[in-house]
């Protein structure tokens, strides 16, 4: 291998786990320390050997840099998230329906509260690494979530007045969210460990989303009446609360790949 | 030995090494990688690149006659501090293990 190789080599595994301008610059350092090197008589071969195979540097880098994603305010910030999904889960149960000023005000307790560990992070996640991929992932995600809920609360309106659905309808209603939903937990999941850890927060939603999905399909077969539809609700957002509960393991888990990482 | 422990005294090290004098990232691997043969050198860069990214060095740009410019770097407060209490913990470990170390024989007073 010569330089030209090792840098384009170093550039395409760079470019899946940093973004531009971190790319450019350790690009830049390396190209220094080949320059340097030969300057010192040594080859770019041997240089190349030194340095270690590209794949090497990105995983040293990725290493050093899973210290600063969780800070210590989250599990405060998490029990908080937890909190308000209860309330909310309950809220729905109750009245079976969104009111929009509630409904609003839910959603900005969630942001302010939540800060990094709410569904914020697809932001603010995007703002401190760029990445534009991961950022993508997690908004298609969030809005087929709420696609999803809002197809079934019209689709229960429709049970209510009588409607049923045929074989084709419900099949396609049943194993269509469970098939999105699970590639892209697989894709998420896949990501976390190979890519870039800050996915973790898109496994968290695409496995509660995946979830739901799951309960809707286990209930299916009741859903011809009001009841059913409570059922329905229930199911869900019980769903959703495994999914948070699911969250919270992932939680931890970052948290000792942390508190390995630092001694 | 435990590879979190290795790369808590490797940064101290580093640490060490840029308190001395500023460096550039190159001059650091080439000086580590004698004492940690078993460690690749892109894991020194890491370090150097994390302890910026917290702010425990800085960096500038040294002009060289020929060739790119160079990335030098400097070490800062922040830095400084953490190097003295790291080695203050690592005299004291390195005393103690070697006490224990040493130990040939164990009497229990009762």
């Amino acid at each position: 291998m010569d330089m030209n190789e090792y840098l384009a080599k170093l550039r395409q595994c760079l470019s899946i786990s940093h973004n531009r301008e971190e790319t450019e610059e350790i690009l830049s350092d390396y190209r220094s320390f080949f320059e340097t090197g030969l300057e010192d008589g040594k080859t770019e071969e041997d240089l190349c050997l030194e340095f270690g195979p590209p794949k090497e540097v990105v995983k040293s880098l990725r290493r050093e840099s899973q210290h600063s994603i969780v800070s210590k305010g989250l599990i405060v910030r998490a029990l908080l998230l937890i909190f308000l999904s209860i309330i909310g889960i309950l809220y729905i149960i109750r009245n079976l329906t969104f009111h929009p000023i509630i409904g609003l005000t839910w959603l900005v307790l969630w942001f302010l509260l939540g800060g990094k560990f709410s569904s914020l992070p697809s932001y603010s996640v995007f703002l401190e690494i760029r990445k534009t991929r991961l950022f993508l992932l997690h908004f298609l995600t969030i809005l087929l979530v709420g696609i999803l809920y809002l197809f079934y609360f019209e689709i229960s309106k429709k049970f209510n007045a009588g409607w049923l659905p045929t074989q084709l309808q419900l099949r396609l209603m049943l194993y269509g969210p469970i098939l999105i939903f699970l590639s892209l937990f697989l894709v998420a999941l896949f990501s976390f460990f190979t890519v870039n850890p800050y996915y973790y927060s898109l496994v968290c939603h695409s496995g509660g989303a995946l979830l739901s999905s799951l309960a809707i399909f286990g209930i299916h077969g009741r859903l011809s009446s009001f009841e059913a539809y409570l059922k329905l609700i229930k199911g869900t957002s019980l769903a959703y609360f495994i999914g948070l509960l699911f969250a919270v393991i992932f939680y931890i888990f970052i948290r000792r790949l942390e508190v390995g990482e630092r001694k | 030995m435990n590879p979190q422990m290795k790369k808590g005294l490797m940064e101290m090290c580093i640490l060490h090494l840029i308190s001395i004098k500023d460096l550039y990232g190159y001059d650091i691997m080439k000086l580590m990688s004698p004492y940690f043969p078993d460690v690749g050198e892109s894991s020194f860069y890491a370090i150097l690149r994390r302890l910026h990214k917290e702010g425990a060095l800085e960096s500038y740009l040294g002009e060289v006659s020929g060739g790119p410019p160079r990335k030098y770097y400097r070490i800062r407060a922040k830095g400084k501090l953490s190097l003295e209490s790291d080695i203050e913990d690592w005299e004291k470990i390195s005393k103690a293990v070697s006490e224990i170390l040493a130990t040939k024989e164990i009497t229990i007073e009762e």
